[in-house]
């Protein structure tokens, strides 16, 4: 019997992820990428692998995604920078450290490490904070990756073919390029992040850009990603633009400083006035921030969709095309899971968590085909 | 927020003319440089007859200097965003003068990240800020007139200066030499180095294809035609020509070649109340620098007859100029081993980028141009080992304190 034939358009970590799942799983390989490996909101994203406990689907894909980072991590921790240094999400005040405090429970029937910080545990942890907080939530397995480099290495694991092109259509049976070539596939995969909509131009998906700031080297400045507990509330619900203190020690011993979210601005150009108003947050609770060098601001796109979840499934009404795009501000995270997902989907075979809450078709209205 | 007439960024000859002939016209001028006091790198520090009335005039109560003060972002509305060792301000203009200079093009060969070499100007600014370096032995490589004028200032500090290696022929030299006589004022200036030059052994069609040393430079290997050889010294001075200062510009949209700043004729760029002068200009040299200095203030203050005498005397320079450049061919390096470095902040090797597609890929994957020099050093060499483009330019325009950067929540976006 010859090989199924699978093509994915966009080679961001879920692009290339879904390649090694389906290839491992059997399938004959081609990505399309106009740019290279690993670059779009990949290359732009902080590589924080995190387990979010915010709603029941987030938790299940990021809580399964997170156990294979370790795994993939652990075995080849050189490639993919990967350092498991946990997260600390930091309460404001009380009220938020009673939230924190109520999570606990929900990461430990998960089998997820979680531990409640007092003030003193905190900044034994991290002394770098701001006097007077009142303590925070530790998730010791959360961890740091290299996203660009790990998602080259996952396609070189697959052997399959690398077309460097832009996709200028989908239809049945295939793709057509910018350049006018067609190729033929049993299955195609939209895996090109914040610019899902080129291609298929209904699907419910809105950039939201973000920046983020790289400073010199300074091993031991922080121990942990930390982030504030507000960063949830002020980052992934919220329709207007937010800022969020987040950062993340590099493997290199620089500090990755962000974060901020704008919807629907679609030049890449750093926004000074946004820049600021995310460093002044980030200063707020981390004040010895100040004098750092920072060395480089960049932007990226997270792609939202209207209830935050990733759409991950087969397209209601183009058969053949398979949707693996959506991941907002979790891609790095959620890639892994959303692989396992995906292929599990394209084989029918059981997939590891329920598929139901990510399935695209949840934004369309059932088909009127028979009319 | 302190506003200002004029705001020159580089305060080297072209930077201090301008600031000069702008405050006798009643301007207010800010001069923002990088370096602790004005002069530029080559002409800072040194008692030049051409330089020192300009720098006595910077006393004038109608220029404000910011010393050891770098650009970190230019913003919308004519302001920029600059820092100081201790602050940093929001500034205001109402017309740019872009007179950031050039700096080095540095490239590698094998052993030069070894302590004890750097660039000739790197080595004469090091000698400024008061490294010993008298009797120390010195071997100055690489190409273009800027060898002469840093070998003469390193000998009159004491230097023994074991050679000189030139990979021009002496047929281009001696054109070189020929157009210099034909200036009377440049020649008298190429006499006096060489003079200041009398006994310093000379290599011509000659290259340095390695440094020695571990903890530090111990010697060179010269290649000479057919022929190998090696001396030994204390430090290595390399120089190949310089490469305009272009970044300013392109953050402010400023149309650029690789060469030089686009300007017209009367110095302006493609963006309105923008200027460019000196080298960010396309390298020119000190008198040009000067001329064009004048020039700038003559246009911004419409002085129509300065404007028509300093113009004719640019035109002049830059004829001059183009003249020498061509009698230079551009630096060729020796083939490179796969294990010489050449990105120096994060350690990437020509062995790990020779077979890369493109910079976006070697940034991405091994992070080539990611550490502190911001892709300064290695972007121009990848671009002439490799071929490939510059990027787009980003703040920070250098590397700037977090506070700085968290200044900008306050700024207007639009003119007041
Ligand atoms: C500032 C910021 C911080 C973030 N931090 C984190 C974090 O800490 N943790 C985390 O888990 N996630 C984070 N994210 C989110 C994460 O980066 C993304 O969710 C993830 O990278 C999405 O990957 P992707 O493969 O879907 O998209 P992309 O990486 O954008 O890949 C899509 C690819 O498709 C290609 N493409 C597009 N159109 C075409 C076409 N027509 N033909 C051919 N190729 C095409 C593009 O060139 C691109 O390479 C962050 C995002 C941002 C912006």
């Amino acid at each position: 019997m010859s090989q199924s034939h699978v093509i994915i358009i966009g080679g961001g970590i879920v692009g290339c992820a879904c390649a090694h799942r389906l290839a491992e799983t059997g399938w004959r390989v081609t990505l399309i990428e106009r740019d290279t490996l690993g670059s779009g909101a990949t290359a732009a994203g902080m590589g924080q692998v995190v387990a979010l406990d915010d709603s029941p689907a987030e938790f299940a894909l990021t809580a399964d995604s997170q156990r294979r980072w370790h795994a993939l991590g652990q075995a080849n921790p050189l490639v993919h920078e990967y350092t498991p240094c946990g997260t600390i999400w930091v309460a404001s005040d009380d009220e938020e450290l009673a939230m924190a405090a109520a999570k606990v429970p929900n990461y430990h029937a998960a089998g997820l490490q979680a531990e409640l910080l007092d003030a003193a545990a905190l900044y034994r942890h991290e002394p770098n904070l701001r006097p007077g907080l009142p303590g925070g939530l530790r998730i010791a397995g959360d961890a740091v990756v290299y996203p660009s480099r790990s998602a080259a290495w996952l396609w070189q694991q697959t052997g399959g073919t690398l077309i460097h092109a832009q996709v200028s259509t989908i239809q049945a049976g295939g793709v057509t390029l910018a350049d006018g070539r067609h190729l033929h596939a049993d299955a195609v995969v939209l895996a090109t992040g914040s610019r899902a909509r080129d291609l298929v131009p209904a699907l419910p998906i809105r950039p939201k850009k973000g920046h983020l700031v790289i400073t010199d080297r300074y091993p031991g400045f922080i121990h942990h990603q930390v982030a504030e507990m507000g960063y949830v509330k002020n980052a992934h619900l919220a329709d207007v633009d937010s800022v969020a203190f987040n950062v993340q020690p590099r493997a290199t011993g620089q500090i990755l400083i962000g974060s901020c979210r704008q919807y629907d601005i679609h030049t890449p150009e750093v926004d000074p006035v946004m820049l600021g108003q995310m460093l002044q947050r980030c200063l707020e609770f981390m004040p010895a921030l100040a004098t750092l060098s920072s060395l480089r601001v960049w932007t990226g796109y997270r792609a939202a969709t209207p209830d935050g979840q990733p759409l991950i499934g087969p397209h209601p009404h183009q058969p053949g095309l398979w949707l693996a795009t959506g991941h907002e501000g979790l891609g790095i995270t959620t890639s892994l899971g959303t692989a396992d997902l995906l292929a599990a989907l394209m084989n029918h075979t059981p997939p590891a968590i329920d598929p139901t809450p990510y399935l695209p078709s949840r934004f369309f209205a059932p088909t009127s085909s028979l009319l | 927020m302190p506003s200002y007439d004029v705001i020159i960024i580089g305060a080297g000859p072209a930077g201090m003319h301008a600031a000069q002939a702008l405050a006798s016209r009643g301007q207010q001028v800010a001069l923002i440089d990088d370096n602790p006091d004005a002069g530029g790198q080559i002409w800072r520090g040194v008692n030049n007859h051409a330089t020192q009335p300009a720098r006595a005039a910077l006393h004038s109560p109608h220029i404000t200097t910011y010393y050891q003060t770098r650009v970190i972002a230019t913003l919308a509305a004519q302001q920029l965003l600059v820092e100081t060792p201790n602050d940093a301000h929001i500034l205001h203009y109402r017309h740019l003068v872009i007179a950031s200079g050039a700096r080095e093009l540095l490239l590698p060969v094998a052993g030069w990240t070894t302590p004890g070499v750097t660039g000739i100007g790197g080595l004469q600014a090091l000698v400024k800020a008061g490294m010993p370096i008298a009797n120390k032995r010195v071997v100055i490589a690489g190409t273009g007139p800027l060898i002469w004028p840093v070998a003469a200032f390193l000998r009159t500090h004491g230097v023994h200066i074991v050679a000189i290696v030139e990979q021009q022929s002496l047929v281009r030299l001696a054109r070189f030499g020929m157009h210099l006589a034909s200036h009377p004022r440049k020649l008298w200036q190429a006499m006096s180095y060489a003079t200041q030059l009398i006994g310093v052994p000379f290599w011509h069609d000659s290259q340095v294809t390695a440094i020695s040393g571990t903890t530090h430079s111990t010697g060179v290997s010269i290649q000479r035609g057919e022929h190998q050889f090696q001396l030994a010294c204390d430090y290595v001075a390399l120089g190949h020509h310089l490469v305009p200062n272009l970044d300013i510009a392109q953050s402010l949209g400023c149309a650029t070649t690789p060469a030089a700043i686009t300007t017209s004729d009367q110095l302006a760029t493609t963006i309105p109340h923008v200027y460019a002068i000196g080298e960010a200009r396309g390298i020119g040299g000190l008198d040009c620098a000067i001329a064009e200095g004048h020039l700038v203030a003559a246009v911004i203050c419409q002085d129509a007859p300065a404007i028509a005498r300093w113009h004719h005397r640019v035109q002049t320079e830059r004829r001059i100029a183009t003249a020498i450049a061509a009698t230079f061919t551009p630096p060729r390096l020796p083939p490179l081993a796969a294990d010489t470095i050449v990105c120096r902040c994060e350690d990437v090797s020509h062995g790990q980028l020779q077979h890369a597609p493109d910079w976006r890929t070697a940034k991405l994957q091994q992070r080539c141009g990611m550490g502190p020099c911001q892709g300064r050093i290695c972007g121009a060499a990848t671009q002439h080992l490799y071929g490939w483009g510059p990027d787009a330019v980003r703040p920070p325009l250098r590397p700037a304190r977090v506070a700085t950067l968290a200044l900008l929540y306050a700024i207007s976006p639009t003119a007041e």
